[in-house]
């Protein structure tokens, strides 16, 4: 397969990229130190859930803000450069005169560099793992899919960032849509006081009053729907709102991904 | 079969036309030399034969498959324009990358050495192999990058530009390459801004200027036309009104690429011998000649003819290859 001999390719040269280094480093101390702060606050309680997964759920519903503002950013980070780098320096001449279509190339910058992201994710939600255990209440189970979860979420965010890289011809405008991504994403929809999402339920009901159907208007950005499916997960709840988050999630992979070949098969090197 | 063919090739960005209509065709067993200035297509013209730009219009085929099929890239080794690699990966890397996609064996060791890569590179300690291609020079970049154009015994090289950047004896080792895989039965074509990189190792040359080629011909068919290829200056009557007359008979005649005025003097451009006593008469016809001299041009200068003069003083004469 053509795609995936690209995607071990960028995996060696993503990995060895100093910057994502840094931004691992940072993203292990920050969910240590969260783990951290989280279990002492549960340890101090008086009634603590014994369970095991309030921990989880501190996590998820104190941390998904911290979550979803880091995760994101870091997805965009490990992927933005990854199609206009090669434009611009040159390599991409070198990429496509062998056997790859660019098909190939897209699909396989992808994968590898959700690869690279889901490495530096586990490395960092081990440390918060290995914190977590000296209190002894986690589940393990609940844990593990709160981290393949965050992984998912990070992946639709290098799908975002792999289908902008694959679809402007400089560097600059694929970091600055996708700083526009971003804040769009996180700060727009998703952060209280959600301007977007409650526009278009005053631009629709005339009203600010939050109708049946908010929840679901929410879900439509892959943050809320991260959130929606966390908690579900927690809670072992399963009913459509989840699965709306799901489909939501698939597309906001599949899609930037598909964007970004049309417009990369288009273009002219 | 021909290994490359273009047909009516057009490239237009916005206004600008970088190839016009183009023409062309190269053998399967042959090296050609694709020569122009800078600018003059040439890049353009690789980029839509590899698929990484599409053609405005017109036709483009690449062993027998059209330009931009990456199947056919299996059988075809490129050496893009730049110096573009992976500066994170080191130089067996690149070749390991390349052996992958092509989906065959490879002697990396050997590869490198055969470009200058290998142990007995002359940089530093460390073998230059296993250092990360950051780190390279702009030369061993292109020796790189020649290496992965090897990689798998393909049968048509294209190099753009494969010698700039690299000092004479890395300029020579890749002609000698070209030999040996032109020997092997693989087809070249190797483009150049710098005729004495291709003149020595070319079955064929075409020369590109403004976007199409305005001349084909075997090195030595273009070396039978620089005999004949002079110009003749002809001291006149500075004095007389009809200068700009006899100027613009000069130019008219068959087998002369231009005509200017020189201080007291015409200066007649010819291909052609016989073009001399065509254009001398032409200029007596209006002034009276006083003195005149002939200087030989070398092929090099032929080569500024054609590149400098455009497409429309291109001569008939020395398109004899072009059949």
């Amino acid at each position: 397969m053509s795609w995936s001999v690209v995607a071990r390719k960028e995996f060696r040269d993503a990995s060895r990229s100093h910057t994502l280094w840094i931004l691992t480093a940072l993203f292990v101390l920050l969910i240590a130190g969260a783990a951290y702060v989280v279990g002492t606050a549960l340890s101090a309680g008086p009634q603590v859930d014994a369970t095991g997964t309030a921990l989880v759920s501190a996590l998820t519903g104190r941390a998904s803000f911290f979550l979803t503002s880091f995760v994101p950013r870091l997805g965009l980070m490990a992927s933005y450069a990854s199609v206009v780098g090669e434009r611009t320096s040159g390599s991409a001449k070198f990429l496509l005169g062998l056997p790859h279509s660019r098909r190939d190339v897209v699909l396989g910058k992808f994968v590898g560099r959700a690869a690279v992201l889901a490495a530096a994710l586990f490395v960092g939600f081990f440390a918060g793992f290995v914190v977590m255990l000296s209190y002894d209440r986690i589940s393990p189970v609940n844990y593990l899919g709160f981290v393949l979860l965050t992984t998912v979420l990070g992946t639709v965010y290098v799908a975002v960032g792999v289908g902008l890289s694959a679809s402007v011809a400089s560097r600059s405008r694929a970091a600055a849509s996708s700083v526009g991504v971003y804040i769009f994403m996180k700060v727009l929809w998703d952060t209280f006081p959600s301007i977007v999402p409650r526009g278009i339920v005053y631009a629709v009901t005339g009203s600010l009053s939050q109708p049946e159907w908010y929840s679901f208007l929410t879900a439509l950005g892959p943050n809320v729907a991260y959130t929606n499916l966390s908690a579900g997960l927690i809670e072992r709840d399963f009913g459509s709102l989840e699965a709306l988050s799901a489909v939501v999630i698939a597309v906001w992979i599949a899609l930037p991904v598909a964007v970004g070949y049309v417009r990369l098969r288009r273009s002219d090197l | 079969m021909s290994a490359v063919r273009t047909e009516a090739l057009t490239k237009r960005y916005g206004d600008v036309v970088a190839v016009d209509s183009l023409d062309m065709e190269v053998e399967e067993g042959e090296i050609y030399g694709f020569l122009g200035p800078n600018g003059a297509g040439k890049t353009t013209t690789i980029d839509v034969l590899l698929g990484y730009t599409h053609p405005t219009s017109g036709e483009a085929s690449v062993l027998g498959e059209p330009a931009g099929d990456h199947t056919v890239h299996e059988r075809v080794g490129v050496m893009p324009e730049g110096f573009g690699l992976y500066p994170r990966l080191t130089g067996k890397e690149h070749i390991e990358f390349v052996a992958e996609s092509k989906g065959v064996e490879v002697n990396t060791d050997a590869v490198l050495e055969r470009v200058g890569l290998g142990d007995a590179a002359d940089e530093g300690t460390e073998d230059a192999a296993d250092r990360r291609a950051g780190g390279y020079s702009k030369g061993m970049r292109k020796r790189l990058l020649l290496a992965t154009a090897l990689v798998g015994e393909p049968d048509l090289l294209v190099l753009d530009e494969p010698t700039s950047g690299l000092d004479p004896n890395g300029a020579r080792r890749v002609r000698e390459i070209v030999r040996e895989e032109n020997d092997r039965g693989a087809t070249v074509f190797f483009s150049s801004h710098i005729l004495g990189q291709v003149e020595a190792v070319c079955d064929r040359v075409a020369i590109m200027q403004e976007g199409d080629v305005v001349a084909v011909d075997t090195v030595a068919g273009l070396r039978d036309g620089v005999d004949a290829v002079s110009r003749l200056c002809l001291d006149v009557d500075a004095s007389d009104t009809s200068f700009e007359a006899a100027v613009g008979a000069a130019g008219e005649v068959e087998g002369v690429s231009g005509a200017s005025r020189d201080g007291d003097s015409v200066v007649v451009s010819c291909l052609r011998g016989e073009a001399k006593v065509r254009a001398l008469d032409a200029v007596r016809e209006h002034l009276e000649v006083l003195d005149l001299r002939t200087e030989e041009r070398s092929l090099d200068e032929l080569f500024a003819e054609y590149t400098e003069n455009g497409g429309d003083g291109s001569p008939d004469g020395a398109t004899g290859g072009d059949a």
